[in-house]
């Protein structure tokens, strides 16, 4: 017993270092990766000078303009196309709606700059549709009129079509979720099917359609690429415009900040609209929905409705990029290609995996520790999801360059060597700038995991004799490994289609298959930027297939 | 007399500087099956979680074979502790087979032996013919036998069940609590579970430990709890059952509103003292002939039974089991007499009889 006793002893201190320990790293790693946003608001109080007011008296009104004009014009896009195929491929019947109920994910494999490089190539004067025209009717140049693509309402309509998705994913979870019995109680108090709907199920699905268009703006407000194609002056833009045309790290700063009190104004609505959602789920029963059966023109209108918004937010876009595609195979597909495909895959693994490796650290740290300050420092080091690219280089970029200079003049003062920039130029900087954007991707995949491991399930390992790492290599890793696996792919391909925190903070002259397709399409070489543009369409489209899974899983377990 | 197999001795629990168990002490010897019965957060799961090693004791000690495992400020941890333990939602692990979630546990045993045993158990519980399947193909009544197998299977000191059957449909709780307690007495084990129902608890233990706000009130064979608790708060918790107030006239004599009665009084109570006199609805008896009548103001059937609550003259209700072919309406006078073995009183925080209520 003597001997038992001391070997607890130093199993309790044991713990409770480890335990504190793990508690410091969480704390500490979520304050790093608070860095970029900290140092954006940090430089508010930072003079920057005339620029500032120059920028005020100048260009500020069409950034705040343009933006809000774009995000109206998105929600009205997405409400109709996310809503409306939701509705329909929820409740109700029609020819085609099981195969609609997944192709209408496809849309988000492509990014909105992508999209937006295929429709300037679809309809601008020498593009196959104005060309038709010409053909058939003999106009010439300035004999008619078309409208132009890119123009601020291009850019809604490109990113309405590729960003409905995020609405329709909420708005049918909702659906399919809602109680039964509320609707049947409806049906009792005699309304019929449509009125049901109108008045029962879609105030229901309101905290989910407002979570999905929320994530749809900081999509929208996050875009560089397709406002900067369309000449469209926005945030994102100016930002940029600050940072290069300027000169101005203050400035830029501060344009960051003002985004920033936009994107936090939708993370408090997506915030407390997925708190209410949850409150609207009543009882638990649920069943398969008595579709509303669609006959004759009912059934065609859902139909074409559905199909084109797949048509046009996936298959015509990735239809024109496989053409242009093979146009130039002979000539794009050489090794300067493929070198692009490895820096990108590179990039995108390494960021992933540590994306992965840093979510369990934090998602062991959470499970563990039920304190409120490492509760909140994973909320924290969650939240870059909400953080445009753009914002997150500017903040990204300042200190490393801070570091970089210190380094740079302590090692001259001392040792008479001069480092550079040992950080601010290398890939380092890059991976860190994705690694605070997309943890919360990893993160809510691991979470996702470790909320099915119950503590239960530890307590049984433990009682059937088995040291807490024993229980972790039995139990948890063959649970999480499906978790695992998720969450890699879906920061890989988040890296893969990230642009401007790619274009600010990438080592000079390194590039990858984004930036290809930016600097191609910026050339107005379209269909050069092809076979870039396609590589990561088809990475994008793994997360579809996942979340497709996921949906009809669902969907076989509640049958 | 051999060592108990769990000994809890003056054990205090608390979270957070909050003691929710204080002082509890009992034991259990080979072969019996104890049971912490109280309503939620009256401190029972915490006292089991202790027993397991998932929380620390604040002052006492906890001894498994007669070896101390848990003191204030050390413990050993649960893996070593060689216990067994059935969980709430029976937490099967859900990559693994029915045979090899019950084989889990075996890590120290040959292959043979291994199998031999799962092969047991699965007897045991019934569940030969699904050896091969996973928890998630198994029904809730199924896959609490497997929990149950999966504890077994090692050997263990001692089981422990936290809630087994809240996850089971209430209907079929007592039969299974039933076929629980046959498998662990072919097996000799020695067990002990939580639970806040008394049909449960009834069902499945030897003796009982009733528990309320962190203390325990009385630890004694079901029978005992009903008919001699020790306290206002388990005549109240275990059973039906009213106070009327009463004078006590001697050892074996309590007037009351309703005659006065005849009996062995067995808390302490001093001639002439005020008190209350628990009464259960066996202990009133319909009796046509009797001269004390007594309004009845509502009534239930029961089956084979019928539940009268009856007013009292000093408007007490106390209740009245009668068998269900006599069939009063409510309003209607009923014949009643008392047949009491037991007087358990409590002492009147009134002082005076006449005051009661």
């Amino acid at each position: 017993m003597e001997v038992a006793d001391t070997a607890t002893q130093s199993h309790q201190t044991q713990k409770s270092i480890r335990f504190s320990g793990w508690a410091f790293g969480v704390t500490g790693l979520a304050s790093l990766l608070a860095i970029p946003v900290a140092v954006v608001f940090a430089h508010v109080f930072t003079p920057a000078g005339e620029i500032w007011s120059h920028l005020v008296e100048t260009v500020l009104a069409d950034y705040v303009v343009n933006s809000l004009l774009l995000m109206l014009g998105v929600t009205v896009g997405t409400l109709i196309g996310g809503v409306g195929t939701a509705w329909l491929a929820s409740m109700c019947r029609f020819p085609g709606r099981r195969f609609f109920e997944w192709a209408l994910l496809l849309p988000m494999a492509l990014p909105a700059y992508i999209i937006a490089y295929t429709y300037t190539g679809f309809l601008d004067f020498a593009g196959p549709v104005q060309t038709l025209i010409r053909d058939f009717t003999g106009w010439g140049y300035g004999d008619y009129w078309f409208p132009e693509v890119r123009s601020l309402g291009g850019a809604v309509l490109m990113m309405s079509l590729v960003l409905f998705p995020y609405v329709y994913l909420m708005t049918r979870a909702s659906f399919l979720n809602q109680s039964i019995c509320v609707l049947d109680v409806s049906r009792t108090l005699g309304n019929g099917p449509w009125r049901t709907f109108f008045t029962v199920a879609l105030p229901l699905a309101r905290p989910a359609i407002v979570a999905g268009l929320s994530l749809a703006l900081m999509e929208t407000l996050a875009d560089y690429g397709t406002v900067e194609y369309f000449g469209v002056s926005t945030f994102t833009t100016g930002i940029f415009r600050t940072w290069y045309g300027l000169d101005n790290a203050a400035a830029a700063s501060q344009l960051s900040a003002l985004l920033l009190v936009f994107v936090f104004v939708l993370v408090v609505v997506e915030t407390a609209s997925r708190r209410q959602a949850r409150f609207h789920h009543t009882s638990q029963r649920h069943q398969d929905l008595q579709r509303i059966k669609l006959s004759g023109w009912q059934a065609w209108a859902a139909f074409i409705f559905c199909f084109a918004a797949v048509f046009f937010g996936f298959l015509l876009p990735a239809g024109q990029l496989a053409w242009w595609s093979i146009l130039v195979a002979s000539d794009q597909l050489d090794s300067r290609f493929w070198s692009l495909v490895v820096n990108s895959m590179e990039l995108a693994g390494i960021a992933a995996l540590i994306s992965v490796a840093l979510a369990l650290f934090l998602g062991y740290g959470r499970r563990l520790n039920k304190s409120k300050i490492l509760q909140a420092s994973v909320r924290v080091a969650g939240m870059g999801y909400a953080v445009p690219g753009t914002v997150i280089a500017v903040g990204v970029i300042i200190p490393f360059a801070w570091l970089d200079n210190r380094l740079d003049a302590f090692m001259q003062t001392t040792f008479d060597i001069s480092t550079g920039l040992l950080l601010s130029g290398t890939l380092a900087a890059l991976i860190f700038a994705y690694v605070v954007r997309f943890l919360a991707v990893s993160l809510q995949a691991v979470n996702t995991g470790l909320e099915r491991i119950k503590p239960s399930l530890d307590e049984a390992g433990r009682s059937l004799g088995y040291s807490p790492l024993e229980v972790v290599r039995r139990i948890h890793v063959p649970l999480l490994s499906g978790s695992l696996l998720t969450a890699l792919l879906l920061v890989f391909v988040d890296v893969l289609k990230e642009l401007p925190a790619t274009l600010i903070l990438r080592p000079f002259n390194y590039n990858t298959l984004a930036v290809r397709a930016y600097e191609m399409a910026s050339d107005e070489r379209l269909a050069e930027a092809g076979p870039a543009s396609l590589a990561i369409v088809l990475a994008g489209i793994v997360p579809v297939i996942i979340l497709s899974y996921t949906i009809t899983r669902t969907r076989r377990v509640r049958s | 007399m051999t060592t108990p197999r769990l000994i809890v001795d003056t054990v205090s629990v608390a979270y957070g500087g909050t003691p929710v168990v204080k002082d509890v002490s009992l034991s259990l010897a080979e072969g019996e099956i104890g049971c912490l019965l109280g309503p939620s957060g009256c401190g029972k799961t915490s006292l089991l979680r202790a027993i397991a090693g998932f929380e620390p004791v604040a002052s006492g000690a906890i001894c498994l074979d007669g070896a101390e495992v848990s003191v204030p400020g050390d413990m050993l941890a649960p893996e070593r502790r060689n216990i067994g333990m059935m969980f709430q939602d029976f937490a099967l692990f859900p990559h693994l087979s029915v045979s090899d979630n019950i084989a889990f546990g075996l890590r120290r045993f040959s292959p043979a032996e291994k199998k031999q045993r799962v092969d047991e158990l699965l007897d045991l519980v019934g569940l030969s013919k699904a050896a091969g399947t996973f928890p998630h193909e198994l029904s809730g009544g199924q896959q609490q036998r497997v929990a149950l197998a999966r504890a077994m299977a090692p050997r263990p000191t001692i089981l422990l069940m936290d809630e087994p059957f809240s996850a089971i449909d209430p209907e079929l709780r007592e039969q299974l609590a039933g076929e629980i307690r046959t498998m662990l007495r072919r097996d000799g084990m020695t067990a002990i579970l939580v639970t806040h129902d008394q049909m449960e608890a009834f069902a499945m233990a030897d003796r009982i430990a009733v528990f309320g706000e962190g203390c325990l009130m009385q630890f004694d064979t079901a029978y005992n709890l009903y008919h001699q608790p020790t306290n206002r708060y388990v005549a109240d918790f275990i059973g039906q059952g009213t106070m009327i107030p009463g004078t006590i006239l001697d050892a074996q004599h309590i007037e009351t509103e309703l005659g006065v009665i005849k009996g062995d009084v067995i808390n302490d109570g001093d001639e002439g003292a005020c008190v209350d006199v628990l009464v259960r609805p066996d202990d009133i008896i319909h009796d046509d002939d009797s001269d004390m009548k007594l309004p009845i103001v509502h009534k239930t059937f029961r089956g084979a039974s019928f539940l009268y609550s009856l007013k009292t003259p000093d408007r007490h209700i106390v209740y009245c089991l009668v068998q269900s072919h006599h069939n009063h309406a409510v309003g209607e006078h009923i014949g009643i007499r008392m047949e009491m073995d037991h007087l358990t009183v409590f002492p009147n925080p009134n002082g005076h009889p006449e005051n009661g209520r």
